[in-house]
């Protein structure tokens, strides 16, 4: 019978027998130590791509996250690029030894760190590039075209770098679409899991595409889809502050996880072809 | 015994050609203006397709050719090219002999006889690639060699010989046993000479119709139909043999050799000898250069980028291959241009792994150059490599290191192009008490393991610093400040820690002093504000 689910899935197991390069791989991720964001992205931050962590509130982890994620690379001894947009990094923050691995890129403008980040995440020597555009007038961030986030993802696919864009534009995150919510047991505050984010898939920045983009990057403000880089596979969005015991890590849980909100891009590769 | 020659026709003008990219197609032609009227001496072949010869004015030359490019001559592109012919010629045997501007005399012996003829056109296809067409001749004795150089010119002059009734052998090259009918005459000598002294010679003419190699099999058939002003016949004695009749090298030596004495004396033996090939003399070898240097003097001061990279890129090929005949690599580049104002700039390009590709070479100056903004135009340059020899190193099987060295290093530096040199780096914490206190470092080669004990995971919240702080109108109660008015932050204070203060070097101007405070305000948002000299400031957010 045609379309019957048997004949489906003798398909997909045909698909799989013939083409083995093409069945769905255990995606790649970088792990961050912060459990939140481990759990939320099956892992880690998705390799050969670009995450997005909006910090849409004050002294809500974003630096913090940046320093764990140069404590779990520094333990595999990765390299790291930081992108410093406005030269906001304070070294005497960090141990030493978890800045050994680390290219410190001290920008002054917008236009130098997507420069800077756009070379650098065409080296094979970096196993993560984090690009902070916290501070930037939203204006000036709303203005970088679509086709230059695009142009940072086609650049990672197919490496195993990961990129991730710490924004700070994300406001009412989660007002529309379609909404899950799940709990954690590490996390006091819940995490929203939203599925169906906006925007087109990864792949070449075709017109729709572009479009579908600039949209979404013009707009989002207004769509309430929270960040502003179109080509993101998933997203964080930090949008609760934390209280004054945050600073010696008397929260309880604080060292487990943030209070993160979780978009992830719909088109996943394994469930596309499923 | 066997002897290559490496002739570049025209030395004297490819030398000033090669420098030059916007040359490539023009006609061009070298003045002398030694004399009371400067005269063409040398020409390439859209000025001799033009009818420009030597010997004419430059006026003369303009008026048959109006596009024409008449340029001086310049020793420094000259010693340039010469250096770079006798680089090459050490590629092919350790003794090479400078016998004039544009030739050198390779002795081939000891090499396999197999190997004479590739090895000679490879090097002809390096001089190719350095900006200079050669060709080159093989045989027994040096002067032999240097007449099929100078024949295999001729041909090569006369125009680019038709590959299509040949047999081809090889990768697009073809051995030619009978060249009659593919090559067409020299531009002086006789016609059929020319062609018969091909016939008794292997023409390897290469894909490109500019290189040619000529191996002399036969020497007195080779020599036979040739002018006899190839062996450069005292005028006296030329003018005489003219009369006789006698004006190819095979018409002399069919007289004999002792009746040639008996008239002509021992010159007309000497002559004789040389036309019948018998003449031999030893090479006076010369050591290769120990420094790897390359400068130049420009005839035009130079402001634009592409210019100074054509030239720079000449450099770094013959440096680069003057490297690997030495079994070397280079460690650190040094760059001196010389500006028009009188100052100099200098920069050093420390290689991040001894390299010795001149595709990595060129591009460590490039990335360089392309953000270099000098205050005026560039009149010399000069280049000098660092050599070392190659590294040989085993690495660990779990070391970390840099997976492309150069490439990491290129990458750097054009970031550091975008936003400044001391922008980029390593950070690495001072040993000091002071607010902000941080060196910026080169990344390291290797990430080594974390030493002991095992650094704990952070559990605070760094700070996320403003640079420079931001200057903010505090109240302050009994408990330490209560409100914040600044662009950054503003609100009611709801918890606070401190006062920690801190202070040091007194002894010094830039001595610190200040009372640093955590808080918390009411909308969210933990600050870290200072006071230092009654200002309150407002140094960071934790984050």
């Amino acid at each position: 019978m045609r379309g019957s689910p048997e004949n489906l899935a003798a398909l997909r197991h045909l698909l799989a027998e013939r083409f083995p390069q093409a069945a769905p791989r255990p995606p790649a991720v970088l792990p961050t130590g912060v459990a939140a964001i481990d759990d939320a992205g099956d892992g880690g931050l998705p390799l050969g791509g670009i995450t997005e962590v909006v910090a849409s509130a004050p002294s809500s982890g974003g630096q913090f996250l940046i320093a764990r994620l140069l404590a779990a690379t520094r333990a595999r001894r990765m390299r790291v690029a930081l992108v410093d947009a406005l030269d906001a990094f304070d070294p005497q923050s960090h141990e030493a030894p978890l800045l050994q691995h680390l290219v410190w890129v001290r920008c002054r403008t917008l236009d130098e760190a997507m420069q800077a980040a756009d070379i650098l995440v065409r080296d094979a020597n970096l196993s993560l590039v984090m690009l902070d555009l916290r501070g930037v007038e939203p204006r000036a961030l709303r203005g970088v075209p679509a086709t230059t986030w695009y142009r940072l993802q086609r650049a990672l696919e197919r490496t195993d770098m990961a990129m991730v864009v710490f924004t700070a534009e994300g406001r009412d995150v989660g007002k529309s679409g379609n909404r899950e919510t799940a709990k954690s047991e590490n996390l006091g505050p819940p995490i929203l899991l939203r599925q169906g984010f906006g925007g087109p898939a990864s792949g070449a920045p075709t017109k729709e595409n572009t479009q579908a983009a600039n949209q979404e990057s013009g707009n989002s403000a207004q769509s309430g889809n929270g960040g502003l880089v179109g080509s993101a596979r998933l997203r964080f969005n930090l949008a609760a502050s934390l209280p004054l015991d945050a600073l010696t890590g008397e929260q309880t849980g604080l060292a487990l996880g943030l209070p993160v909100e979780v978009q992830r891009r719909h088109a996943n590769e394994e469930r596309r072809i499923a | 015994m066997s002897h290559a020659v490496l002739h570049v026709a025209d030395f004297a003008l490819q030398a000033v050609v090669r420098t030059r990219a916007d040359l490539a197609g023009k006609p061009v032609a070298l003045l002398d203006d030694r004399g009371r009227k400067a005269a063409v001496v040398q020409t390439n072949a859209p000025a001799r397709a033009a009818g420009v010869t030597a010997g004419l004015s430059a006026t003369q030359a303009m008026a048959r050719c109006a596009d024409i490019v008449l340029l001086p001559r310049s020793r420094a592109a000259e010693k340039d090219a010469g250096a770079a012919l006798m680089t090459v010629a050490w590629s092919v045997s350790p003794r090479v002999e400078h016998t004039a501007p544009g030739i050198c005399t390779v002795d081939l012996a000891g090499k396999a006889a197999g190997t004479h003829l590739p090895h000679t056109r490879a090097a002809v296809e390096q001089l190719q690639s350095l900006g200079l067409e050669a060709t080159a001749g093989i045989a027994r004795t040096p002067f032999l060699a240097l007449t099929a150089a100078r024949v295999a010119g001729m041909q090569r002059r006369a125009g680019p010989v038709s590959t299509s009734s040949r047999p081809r052998a090889g990768r697009g090259a073809c051995v030619q046993a009978d060249s009659s009918s593919a090559c067409g005459p020299p531009a002086s000598g006789d016609p059929t000479g020319s062609e018969s002294a091909t016939r008794a010679s292997r023409l390897e003419e290469i894909s490109r119709p500019a290189c040619s190699v000529l191996e002399v099999q036969d020497e007195r058939a080779f020599l036979s139909p040739l002018p006899l002003a190839l062996v450069d016949p005292p005028p006296d004695l030329a003018a005489i043999l003219d009369g006789w009749g006698i004006r190819t090298l095979g018409s002399l030596t069919a007289l004999p050799k002792p009746e040639v004495g008996l008239r002509l004396g021992q010159a007309g033996i000497d002559l004789w000898e040389r036309a019948a090939g018998e003449t031999d003399r030893p090479i006076e070898p010369c050591a290769p250069d120990a420094t790897f240097a390359a400068d130049m003097d420009l005839e035009h001061e130079v402001e634009t980028l592409e210019p100074l990279l054509f030239i720079l890129r000449r450099f770094v090929d013959r440096l680069a291959l003057q490297l690997a005949q030495a079994n070397l690599v280079a460690a650190e580049l040094v760059l001196e241009l010389a500006l028009a104002d009188g100052t100099a700039y200098r920069r050093g390009f420390r290689l991040p792994e001894p390299a010795g590709a001149a595709d990595l070479l060129f591009r460590a100056l490039q990335t360089h150059l392309e953000t270099l903004r000098t205050e005026s135009a560039i009149k010399s340059v000069r280049l000098v490599i660092t050599p070392t020899r190659p590294l040989v190193r085993q690495h660990g099987l779990f070391d970390t290191g840099l997976r492309d060295p150069h490439g990491f290093a290129e990458t750097l530096a054009r970031v550091e192009a975008v936003v400044g040199r001391d922008r980029v780096g390593t950070p690495a914490l001072e040993p000091r008490h002071r607010s902000d206190a941080f060196l910026m470092g080169k990344p390291v080669d290797v990430v080594g393991p974390l030493p002991p004990p095992p650094i704990l995971q952070p559990l605070g919240l760094p700070l996320r610093r403003f640079r420079p702080p931001v200057e903010a109108q505090v109240a302050t109660g009994p408990n330490g400040p209560v409100s914040v008015r600044c662009r950054i932050a503003h609100g009611e204070v709801t918890r606070r820690r401190g006062p920690w203060r801190t202070s040091g070097e007194w002894w010094k101007p830039g001595r610190w002093d200040a009372e640093e405070w955590d808080i918390e305000l009411t909308r969210g948002g933990l600050f870290r504000l200072s006071l230092r000299s009654e200002q309150w400031l407002v140094e960071g957010m934790y984050d």
